[in-house]
């Protein structure tokens, strides 16, 4: 919420996109969680868990890959800003299909049917993996055109949307630990807030690779825990407890060099903006004064 | 090619260096900004805020904390008492949000203009 807040500010939340894309994607969660508890029902636990780390690992190479190749090109074609249409959200655009729908933030014109599907699968993936924005962000920018930024803060407004409602479902059931919510909220706040002021210093195609770098590090985090779940189906022969515990650790530090990676990638574009910024507002007063 | 504002102000600095002031004008354009007018202030930082957010903050942490088996037990009752946990993360939100805000303007990091 505040996230979403503080990029509304910047004039970077396109409200209409988060709304549609929200509307969608709330039905996506639930077409979600039919496949897991169809899986859970069928293959238990195990099961689940292979299924979670294959999307994971599948969706995660994928578009990360693409988002990697997408800001390499970006950064050594000679762009200035990196925010150009790609050519899908092109030729999705010029889809006439009613009703039409005008996203005034994202600067986009676009059939509601193009937003639909993106919207569904943002869902479907936020109950599977817990982070739709995997497919949600790539989807604003690749189908629907938005640019790296608007997309990455609409996209906090679509999980604001479907946090919500998600919460007051288990809230229903009495299953929220308020302790928990607010030990994270006291760090997050302050990082989201920081976060949402780096974006207005780097450029569009520096959100790519953060997100890129994301991406494909925690790919390596899921893939290495996936021997481990076909052996408990009885998939594959047992792993050997010195395997186990290698694929462990591999797992869990592939997850804090993502953190770290995504942090100090951050931490270095907005460090280096903040400073091209303050020695250009110093210029420009040297001069003014003679 | 665009030019970056640096870029501008760079371009500009050597046209003014050479004597051309209207030129080094005319390039900064109406972006540049103009310098505050005499006896205005340049803007405060925002201490007060900072300490009082932050005290209202660690004061409801505090509280939370002190009473979490009272809390935990009525906020997990489901139905009505949904609102309970929602509401409070709202709560934290605005309060330890607002002092985050204020204490990223007091070390000076502020959103490009």
């Amino acid at each position: 919420m505040i996230g979403t807040y503080k990029r509304w500010k910047y004039g970077q939340v396109d409200i209409k996109l988060a709304l549609t894309m929200a509307a969608t994607a709330i039905i996506g969660v639930q077409i979600g969680v039919q496949i897991q508890k169809y899986i859970l029902n069928h293959w238990g636990n195990a099961g689940s868990n292979l299924y979670v780390s294959v999307v994971f690992v599948i969706i995660l190479i994928l578009v990360g890959g693409y988002v990697s190749y997408d800001a390499k090109k970006l950064a050594t074609g000679g762009s200035d800003t990196g925010a150009e249409t790609p050519k899908l959200a092109q030729k999705m655009q010029k889809i006439n299909l009613p009703p039409m729908m005008n996203f005034p933030v994202a600067k986009v014109r676009i059939s509601a049917w193009i937003t639909i599907p993106v919207g569904l699968a943002t869902g479907m993936l936020a109950a599977t993996i817990a982070v739709g924005g995997f497919i949600g962000v790539p989807g604003m920018i690749y189908v629907i055109g938005a640019s790296a930024v608007v997309a990455s803060a609409t996209e906090l407004g679509i999980a604001f949307c479907m946090g919500a409602w998600g919460s007051i479902q288990w809230g229903l059931s009495g299953l929220i630990d308020i302790r928990l919510t607010l030990l994270i909220l006291a760090t997050s706040l302050i990082g989201v807030q920081l976060g949402a002021l780096g974006t207005t210093y780097v450029k569009d195609y520096m959100i790519k690779v953060v997100m890129a770098a994301t991406m494909l590090i925690v790919s390596i985090s899921r893939g290495s825990k996936i021997p481990g779940y076909l052996a408990d189906l009885g998939l594959r022969s047992p792993l050997d407890p010195q395997t186990a515990e290698i694929l462990n650790q591999v797992s869990f530090w592939s997850l804090v060099a993502a953190l770290g990676t995504a942090g100090l990638i951050i931490t270095f574009a907005m460090i280096k903006g903040i400073s091209a910024d303050r020695k250009s507002k110093r210029a420009e007063e040297a001069l003014m004064h003679g | 090619m665009t030019m970056t504002n640096f870029d501008k102000t760079m371009s500009a600095a050597a046209f003014a260096e050479a004597g051309e002031h209207k030129t080094a004008k005319e390039m900064l354009g109406a972006e540049t900004k103009q310098p505050h007018p005499a006896g205005q202030k340049a803007k405060s930082k925002p201490y007060l805020s900072t300490l009082l957010y932050g005290a209202i903050s660690l004061t409801a942490y505090v509280f939370l904390f002190k009473n979490e088996q009272l809390i935990t037990t009525t906020f997990t009752k489901g139905g009505v008492y949904t609102w309970y946990p929602v509401g409070t993360a709202f709560f934290f939100s605005f309060i330890h949000g607002a002092f985050a805000s204020n204490l990223l303007n007091v070390l000076g990091l502020e959103a490009k203009k």
